[in-house]
């Protein structure tokens, strides 16, 4: 359990820095359990990670899948706890006060703007998971295929995402 | 004090949407979670915007954007702030628990079935594919959420520059956001004093 507490600890800390997702903070948490602690091997912690990202669910299901290799289910549970109880918080606490200020002219031109900016970061985000995901030169058909897919016809993102598996498949046999 | 009264999509006028129960945003962000492959961010906007129009696609950039600056997930930021604005602290909890408690079992079946089958040799390519699959998704994505932004010269500049800037030259998140925030917001206040936007 010393393991499990110590991940849950170090999730603590790491959570309030996860701006933008999980996905930040993913080279500290390979640093702690792989590098410094030796609790995950290198090729498992992959494989875990390429696991969760193709899972259903959020992206921050990554620690519980972590915590589960590391010490079962309560590991797991105190892990996901421990990351996003401390920033959900914060959001909620945000939420509460924000909700005055909406109409503010300022509040409005800080929504205004921020809207290209996210979009900008969103299709970053899109393009980067097609390049990380190890597909190779299968990786932007794949992923080209996908977004047409979803812009141009109604089909629910789960069929497409079947889809792209199958053609990931097929191409490396 | 409870963010609904403010909001401006929940008024009471003719044509919008019912305020949802806590139990209507437990399924519907159940069913985000459950069936948001590889992220859920697509089946959010998916199932808020088009299916259950609780918010239109400006206003779930607005609550997006927010989600991104602060720590912690994404669209579980967002499924907080929708919550709260709709039921204060019980749709907060509501939304996030509908988020994340289905998805947490399902992923960790998964896990379990990996550990049994994941010496398959069709195993790793299917992972991998499904992955480059989830980029073309999430990159969808961000092409309609700026399709729902104002046609001005500013918008795709400010989308292009954080584009270039986090996936070609790989920038960290935060530096990116904080340098071009301001202008964006010089340029967003510019073009609402222009056409009126603002009073």
């Amino acid at each position: 359990m010393d393991a499990a507490l110590g991940f849950a600890g170090q999730l603590l800390l790491l959570s309030m820095f996860s701006i933008g997702g999980a996905n930040v903070v993913l080279p500290e948490v390979h640093r702690y359990l792989v590098l410094q602690n030796h609790w995950i091997g290198e090729a498992e912690f992959g494989a875990l990670v390429a696991l969760s990202q193709a899972a259903p669910g959020p992206n921050v299901l990554v620690v519980a899948v972590l915590g589960y290799q590391l010490d079962g289910l309560a590991a797991a549970g105190l892990a996901i706890l421990a990351f996003v109880l401390p920033p959900s918080l914060l959001t909620f606490g945000i939420a509460r006060l924000g909700g005055g200020l909406r109409a503010k002219p300022w509040a409005r031109v800080m929504r205004q703007c921020l809207g290209p900016l996210t979009a900008g970061l969103v299709l970053a985000n899109g393009w980067i998971l097609g390049a990380s995901s190890g597909a190779g030169r299968a990786a932007l058909p794949i992923a080209a295929g996908a977004a047409l897919l979803s812009l141009f016809t109604r089909t629910s993102p789960v069929w497409i995402i079947l889809a792209a598996g199958a053609a990931g498949a097929l191409i490396a046999s | 004090m409870d963010g609904s009264q403010d909001g401006n999509p929940v008024p009471a006028t003719a044509g919008t949407p019912a305020v949802p129960s806590c139990r209507q945003l437990f399924v519907a962000f159940m069913r985000i979670g459950v069936t948001g492959v590889g992220g859920v961010l697509p089946q959010a906007q998916h199932e808020l915007v088009e299916v259950r129009r609780w918010l239109t696609q400006r206003e779930f950039a607005e609550l997006l954007s927010l989600g991104q600056m602060l720590p912690g997930p994404n669209v579980g930021n967002v499924s907080i702030m929708l919550g709260n604005r709709f039921h204060g602290a019980a749709g907060s909890f509501a939304c996030l628990a509908g988020l994340l408690g289905v998805p947490f079992f399902v992923v960790l079946a998964i896990a379990a079935l990996y550990h049994e089958y994941g010496a398959a040799h069709w195993v790793q390519p299917f992972f991998r594919g499904i992955a480059a699959g989830v980029g073309g998704l999430v990159f969808g994505t961000g092409l309609r959420l700026l399709r729902a932004q104002p046609r001005a010269a500013w918008v795709p500049l400010i989308a292009g520059a954080a584009f270039v800037l986090v996936a070609v030259l790989r920038a960290p998140l935060m530096p990116v956001v904080l340098g071009l925030a301001p202008f964006a917001a010089a340029f967003a206040w510019r073009w609402m004093v222009r056409s009126g936007a603002l009073r």
